[in-house]
């Protein structure tokens, strides 16, 4: 199953760096389950039928927009990393 | 104990003076007094302007002091901490001014043995000045005079050797433009952009100041910034890959979202075509050619990309970070990233801060809007919002002083104290200083940490905004913050951070390390390490208050008081749509803040304060 790992103040929101084993075959039913774990992310990973631009997620090492979204296929060993989208300068 | 001994322990031990009024080059000891008490950076800056009472001098009149100055984690290996500040008095905003940059000149400067540069006087023709180790030289720079920035470095190093390295200004700082700015690293510029520092610079006819220093910085304890070292490279490079991939710019849209991102002048309301279109991903996918970072760096948030329309078509340039992306992108509803692209690489030339540019053209495009300023004042032609050609055209005579360029180079404040009491209603600036691409109704700490900065409008003396509906730093002391849109806790989280910034500005390290997971006790671990001192969370937390106090007291000199720790009246009574309804209550929370600050009514350091942090000599508190 594919496992997936919060970063920055992610990690410090949910307390804990990541779910090891995670069920689901694409991006999509991996944030749903997580919107369904953790009440604070309730309806924050998935806005307007896509990935949220509030955050930054990764799916083995690369920015899920530039995959496909939401349809980005996971396999048995990908790592999905979540992180807030921050801006600054 | 005068410099004793300090040139093993993290710093060089010595400060460089030159003035230019009578070429003389001279040099003092740093004192461990003054060092552990203010750091470097802005911090030791600050207490130079205020024993010389650099307060009380015209900005650009000779007597003013320019100050360049690193900190003790400077060039020893560190990570993210190879950057410089520029320290002096405003000729923009009339009060403190400091304006950091990273790149690689702040290393190589102190490894020409020198931990700060003080630059008085005006020389009688164009110079520049070049420092080895141990050495400075004032040289003729009179056929550098007019160059752009770009330009000029290329030939600073092919006169003095490719491994200097230059901070020039451009045509803007030598036309004394109230918004230039100083470039280092030539085309991977980074720019100490903000408070027209490179007009002071100009008005010394100070062309530029070239470094070409190797020495090694030594450190007490080697060991304690390799094992730092080591744990940071285990987690920054992870927690900010968005920032490598998308750059600075990466979270734009998700700033659009929040109601952060300036939208026409700061008027507001949804923009999230646009954004998706300019946002850092969107580059990176259609512009990036590669990263680059500044000395020592473990994020690498740079960028080269590949203009594909415009003037520079198909040439690999610098591309913008995200506040000109917000301030020249946004702000004009300009949704063409190649213009952008373009715009931003016009400011580097010329030397202007983008920020400040973006900010004085969006105030112009209403005012043209309005009716105050008319196609008279603009050659003939009318002025639209996101009309690149004529955005372009104005940072143009902006830097070369030309027609309504004059004007709009003067700042937002003053341009439109020109043009009468309306055009003050839409004019947005905080002491004088135009806002950086984060707003004060989105996120309160932004509201707060802005309208209390030393140097006007700027998000990074305070940086909580970034932590807002996240984590603030868990070892701060603080509680986190979980509502942006309430004032409950904003107070003492700007408060801490604030004191922490000041640290940040005068060790001198970059901020975006926070993102990447850097908390205090590192920090501190480090600073030991360093300089073999035995400082403690409080002692260094103390420093923190001590150096934004004095800041504080150089500004309350020239008549700031409460009254100034405003925002622009857009920020405080206008709601600007698109899922920020709120307007954040300014006057409550500076009531809190006031309180943990330990300032009076009139927003001065009382007694008790002034006498907690050894500032009786700089303060004549009343209360």
């Amino acid at each position: 199953m594919p496992r997936v790992e919060f970063f920055g103040a992610m990690e410090y929101l949910l307390g804990t760096r990541g779910i090891p084993e995670i069920p689901g075959s694409t991006l999509e039913e991996v944030l749903k389950t997580l919107e369904g774990e953790y009440p604070v992310l309730r309806g924050t990973l998935i806005k307007g039928g896509k990935v949220s631009s509030l955050f930054l997620i990764y799916v083995d090492g690369k920015d899920s927009r530039l995959l496909q979204g939401l349809n980005t296929v996971l396999s048995s060993t990908s790592c999905v990393k979540i992180m807030k989208a921050l801006a600054g300068g | 104990m005068e410099g004793k001994g300090m040139n093993n322990r993290g710093y060089m031990g010595k400060i460089l003076t030159v003035d230019l009024s009578n070429g003389r080059i001279g040099e003092r000891a740093l004192g461990e007094e003054e060092a552990r008490q203010y750091l470097g950076g802005s911090g030791l800056g600050t207490r130079i302007l205020m024993d010389n009472k650099t307060y009380s001098c015209d900005p650009l009149a000779p007597e003013n002091l320019l100050v360049f100055a690193t900190g003790p984690l400077t060039g020893t290996g560190l990570f993210n901490s190879d950057r410089f500040e520029v320290i002096t008095k405003s000729p923009l905003t009339g009060i403190y001014a400091e304006s950091s940059a990273g790149g690689y000149w702040g290393g190589r400067f102190k490894k020409c043995g020198y931990d700060a540069l003080i630059i008085t006087g005006k020389a009688e023709k164009p110079v520049y000045l070049f420092i080895t180790e141990g050495r400075a030289q004032i040289k003729d720079a009179s056929n550098l005079w007019g160059l752009d920035t770009f330009t000029a470095t290329d030939a600073l190093k092919a006169a003095e050797g490719e491994d200097a390295k230059a901070a020039v200004i451009g045509p803007a700082g030598e036309n004394l433009v109230k918004i230039a700015g100083i470039v280092s690293d030539g085309r991977h510029g980074r720019v100490a952009g903000r408070c027209g520092v490179g007009a002071v610079m100009g008005s010394k006819l100070l062309k530029a100041v070239v470094v070409k220093g190797s020495r090694k910085v030594e450190v007490f304890n080697r060991e304690a910034v390799i094992s730092v070292n080591k744990r940071m490279a285990q987690i920054i490079p992870q927690n900010t890959q968005g920032m490598k991939d998308g750059g600075t710019g990466v979270g734009l849209e998700a700033s659009e979202e929040l109601g952060n991102l300036p939208v026409q002048n700061w008027l507001g309301g949804d923009w999230k075509r646009g954004a998706g279109k300019i946002t850092g991903l969107t580059l990176a996918k259609s512009h990036l050619v590669k990263t680059y970072n500044c000395g020592s760096c473990m994020i690498k948030c740079g960028r080269i990309v590949k203009s594909v329309s415009g003037p520079y078509k198909g040439q690999e340039i610098a591309g913008p970070e995200y506040e000109t992306l917000g301030l020249l992108g946004s702000n004009l509803l300009e949704e063409d990233p190649d213009s952008i692209i373009t715009s931003n690489e016009l400011c580097n030339r010329y030397g202007l801060d983008t920020i400040s540019t973006g900010g004085v053209i969006g105030f112009a495009l209403e005012a043209f809007e309005r009716g105050l300023l008319t196609s008279k004042d603009f050659e003939g032609e009318d002025l639209r919002w996101g009309d690149s050609l004529q955005i372009h055209k104005l940072i143009e005579a902006i830097a070369y002083r030309r027609g309504i360029g004059t004007v709009l180079g003067e700042g937002v404040k003053k341009a439109a104290e020109s043009l009468g009491p309306l055009a003050e209603e839409f004019s947005a600036h905080i002491k004088g200083l135009e806002p950086p691409a984060h707003d004060g109704r989105a996120k309160f700490t932004a509201a707060i940490g802005m309208a209390t900065s030393a140097r006007g409008a700027c998000h990074l003396s305070g940086f909580a905004h970034d932590f807002e509906e996240g984590a603030v730093l868990p070892d701060l002391g603080s509680p986190p913050l979980t509502n942006r849109f309430t004032p409950v806790g904003k107070a003492e989280n700007v408060f801490r951070m604030q004191n922490l910034m000041g640290l940040f500005d005068s060790l001198v390290i970059c901020k975006f390390a926070l993102f990447g997971g850097l908390t205090v006790d590192p920090l501190v671990e480090v600073l030991r390490g360093v300089t073999g001192w035995d400082m403690d969370r409080e002692e260094f937390f103390l420093a923190g208050e001590r150096i934004f106090n004095l800041k504080r007291i150089f500004n309350n000199k020239l008549g700031i008081t409460r009254k100034d720790d405003t925002l622009p009246l857009r920020m405080l009574r206008s709601r600007r749509g698109g899922g920020t309804e709120v307007l954040p209550p300014l006057f409550e929370m500076l009531g809190e803040y006031y309180q943990y600050r330990g300032w009076d009514e009139f927003g001065r350091p009382n007694r008790d304060k002034v006498r907690q942090l050894g500032l009786e000599a700089y303060a004549h508190a009343e209360g």
